[in-house]
C-alpha cells in the first residue's frame, strides 16, 4: 500500500513524497516496537482490495481509555458531611445491635447493689451503652410511678427526660438483660453522660464516655434528679 | 467563600464554549493559588484539563479549597448573558446553598447583572497526570491545526501524526480517500520520529482562546494539545491514542 500510495503519488509535489517517506519509516518504528512482526504488519494494506481492507484497519485499531494511561486517584478524603454520616451510622448500628453490652460486667457492690465496671476502655465520646427499657410519655409514666412507690421491693429505674420541647420517661423497671439500667450515679465524679439520638424516628436514651475511660472503672452518670422530695429521702443523690 | 473576577467574560465564555461539547459536566476546583478543571469525555478517551492562575484574574479570593460542580451547558447559558467586555466576577457562598452567582459588570454604561447557577453534585474521578518527557513537542498557529483537523475529518474520524526531523505530518485515512497535511520544521522539533493515531475530536476547537497551539506527543501515550491561556493558564487536552493491535492485523 506505501509502494502504491507512493507510486500514485510520484507526479506530485516533492513536499508530499517525503510525507509519505515518512510515514513508512514510522510505521518501521512502530513494528519493530512490536515484537517485529514487519512483514506480516506491512502486508495487509498491500491487499489488492484497498478499500475494504483499509475499514478493517480502522476496526482493528482498538481505542483505548485515557484512564489505562493516567491512573485513577482514589482520594481517602471525605467531605466532612460524608464522615458525619459515617459516624451517625457507626453510632446506630451500635445503639440498634447493643454490640457493647458484651463489654459491660456487671458486679455487686455491698452497700449500692449492681454496679458495672468497663470491660474495656473508652474513649472520651464514645457510646457506652443505652439505657434501655419501655419509652413511655410523661404522663403514664407518672401513673407508673405512683404505682411502683407503693411496692418498697421495686428499685427506681424511671429515667425522665426531655426531648424536642416534650418530656419522656424511660421505664426500665423490668429486669432485663441490659445491662444500662443496672449503671450507678454520682454527681461529683461521673464519667458518662446522657444523651438523646434518634434513628428512623424513633428516639434512644444512651450514655456517652465524659471522658476516657478506663478498663475496670465503674461506670457512672449523675441521674440528674434534684427535687427535694426525693434528695431528702435519696441523700446518696448529692452527696456520691 | 469562592470569589474571582476576570476582566473580560469572553475568556471564560471561550473556554466553555470549547469544552462544553467535549465534557457536559465539569467540576472546577478552587484553590488559593488556580481554578482548575479536570474532567473526561463520556467515552473517556479525552481528559480536559483547565488551569487558571490567580494572576490571571482582577481579583482572587479562596477561603478555603472547595470543588464546584457545574453543568458546562448551563453555565454556557449564563454566560451568554454577558457581553464579551463585561467583567465576569464568579461567586460562591457557603450561605448561599448549592449555587454560583456570575456578576456581569458593563463599567462604561454601569450595569450590572447576576446570573446565578444552581450548582451539580458531581462524583468524578480524579485522574493522576504522570510526568512525562515527549519526543516530540511542536508548536503552531492554533487556527493552521484547527483547519487541518477539519480537512482531516472529512475523511476520517481518527488522525494519525507523525514527527520526524523532517516535518509533521498529519493522515487521516477513510473510506471515500485520504488526506495528508505535511508541515516541514521552522524551529523546534529536533526528535526521533514518533507516531500517534488518535479521535479528530473537537481539541482543534479552542482556536479563539489562543493563537498557538502546542503539541506534545510519544508512542503509545496519550497526545497533548495544549494552547496557552494568557501567561497565566493553559487548556489542555490529552487524547488516548489508538494502539495497533497486531493480532487483529493477521
Amino acid at each position: 500500500m506505501m509502494r502504491v500510495a507512493a507510486q500514485k503519488r510520484n507526479g506530485r509535489t516533492k513536499k508530499k513524497r517525503s510525507s509519505v517517506v515518512s510515514m513508512q519509516s514510522l510505521s518501521v518504528v512502530d513494528i519493530t516496537n512490536e515484537n517485529g512482526h514487519t512483514e506480516n504488519a506491512v502486508s495487509p494494506p498491500r491487499s489488492k482490495i484497498p478499500s475494504k481492507k483499509g475499514r478493517q484497519a480502522v476496526k482493528d485499531v482498538s481505542n483505548h481509555k485515557i484512564t489505562e494511561f493516567f491512573p485513577v486517584r482514589r482520594s481517602s478524603r471525605k467531605t466532612s458531611k460524608q464522615i458525619e454520616e459515617e459516624e451517625r451510622d457507626a453510632l446506630r448500628d451500635a445503639v440498634l445491635t447493643g454490640g457493647n453490652e458484651k463489654f459491660l460486667d456487671v458486679y455487686k457492690d455491698p452497700l449500692k447493689g449492681r454496679g458495672i465496671r468497663a470491660g474495656r476502655n473508652f474513649e472520651k465520646g464514645d457510646f457506652v451503652v443505652e439505657y434501655k427499657g419501655e419509652m413511655l410519655e410523661y404522663s403514664a409514666a407518672k401513673t407508673l410511678e405512683e404505682k411502683y412507690a407503693n411496692d418498697s421491693s421495686i428499685g427506681s429505674y424511671m429515667y425522665f427526660f426531655t426531648y424536642n420541647n416534650k418530656k419522656w420517661c424511660i421505664d426500665a423497671t423490668k429486669e432485663s438483660p441490659y445491662k444500662g439500667r443496672l449503671i450507678n450515679h454520682s454527681m461529683l465524679r461521673p464519667n458518662l453522660r446522657t444523651k438523646v439520638v434518634e434513628f428512623d424516628g424513633k428516639h434512644h436514651l444512651i450514655l456517652v464516655a465524659k471522658r476516657n475511660i478506663e478498663i475496670d472503672e465503674e461506670l457512672l452518670y449523675d441521674y440528674g434528679d434534684r427535687t427535694a422530695a426525693t434528695i431528702a429521702k435519696n441523700p446518696w443523690l448529692i452527696n456520691t | 467563600m469562592f470569589e474571582a473576577k476576570l476582566a473580560n467574560a469572553a475568556l471564560l465564555k471561550k473556554i466553555v464554549e470549547a469544552i462544553k461539547d467535549l465534557v457536559t459536566d465539569a467540576p472546577f476546583d478552587c484553590s488559593e493559588s488556580a481554578m482548575c478543571l479536570q474532567a473526561m469525555d463520556s467515552s473517556h478517551v479525552a481528559l480536559v484539563s483547565l488551569k487558571l492562575e490567580v494572576g490571571m484574574f482582577d481579583t482572587y479570593r479562596c477561603d478555603r479549597t472547595i470543588n464546584l460542580g457545574l453543568s458546562l451547558a448551563n453555565m454556557s447559558k449564563a454566560l451568554k448573558c454577558a457581553n464579551n467586555d463585561d467583567t465576569c466576577m464568579i461567586k460562591y457562598e457557603e450561605n448561599d446553598g448549592d449555587s454560583i452567582t456570575f456578576t456581569f459588570a458593563d463599567v462604561k454604561r454601569d450595569k450590572t447583572q447576576d446570573v446565578t447557577v444552581k450548582m451539580m453534585d458531581i462524583d468524578s474521578e480524579h485522574l493522576g497526570i504522570p510526568d512525562q518527557s515527549y519526543s516530540v513537542v511542536c508548536e503552531m498557529p492554533a487556527s493552521e491545526f484547527q483547519k487541518t483537523c477539519k480537512d482531516l475529518a472529512t475523511f476520517s474520524d481518527s488522525l494519525n501524526i507523525t514527527a520526524t526531523k523532517a516535518g509533521i505530518v498529519f493522515t487521516g485515512k477513510g473510506d471515500i480517500g485520504t488526506s495528508v497535511v505535511t508541515y516541514s520544521p521552522s524551529s523546534n522539533s529536533d526528535d526521533e520520529s514518533e507516531s500517534v493515531s488518535l479521535e479528530v475530536k473537537r481539541s482543534s476547537q479552542p482556536t479563539a482562546l489562543s493563537d498557538r497551539v502546542r503539541l506534545s506527543l510519544c508512542n503509545e501515550v496519550p497526545v497533548v494539545v495544549e494552547y496557552p491561556i494568557e501567561d497565566n493558564g493553559y487548556l489542555r487536552f490529552y487524547l488516548a491514542p489508538k494502539i495497533d493491535d497486531e493480532e487483529n492485523m493477521d
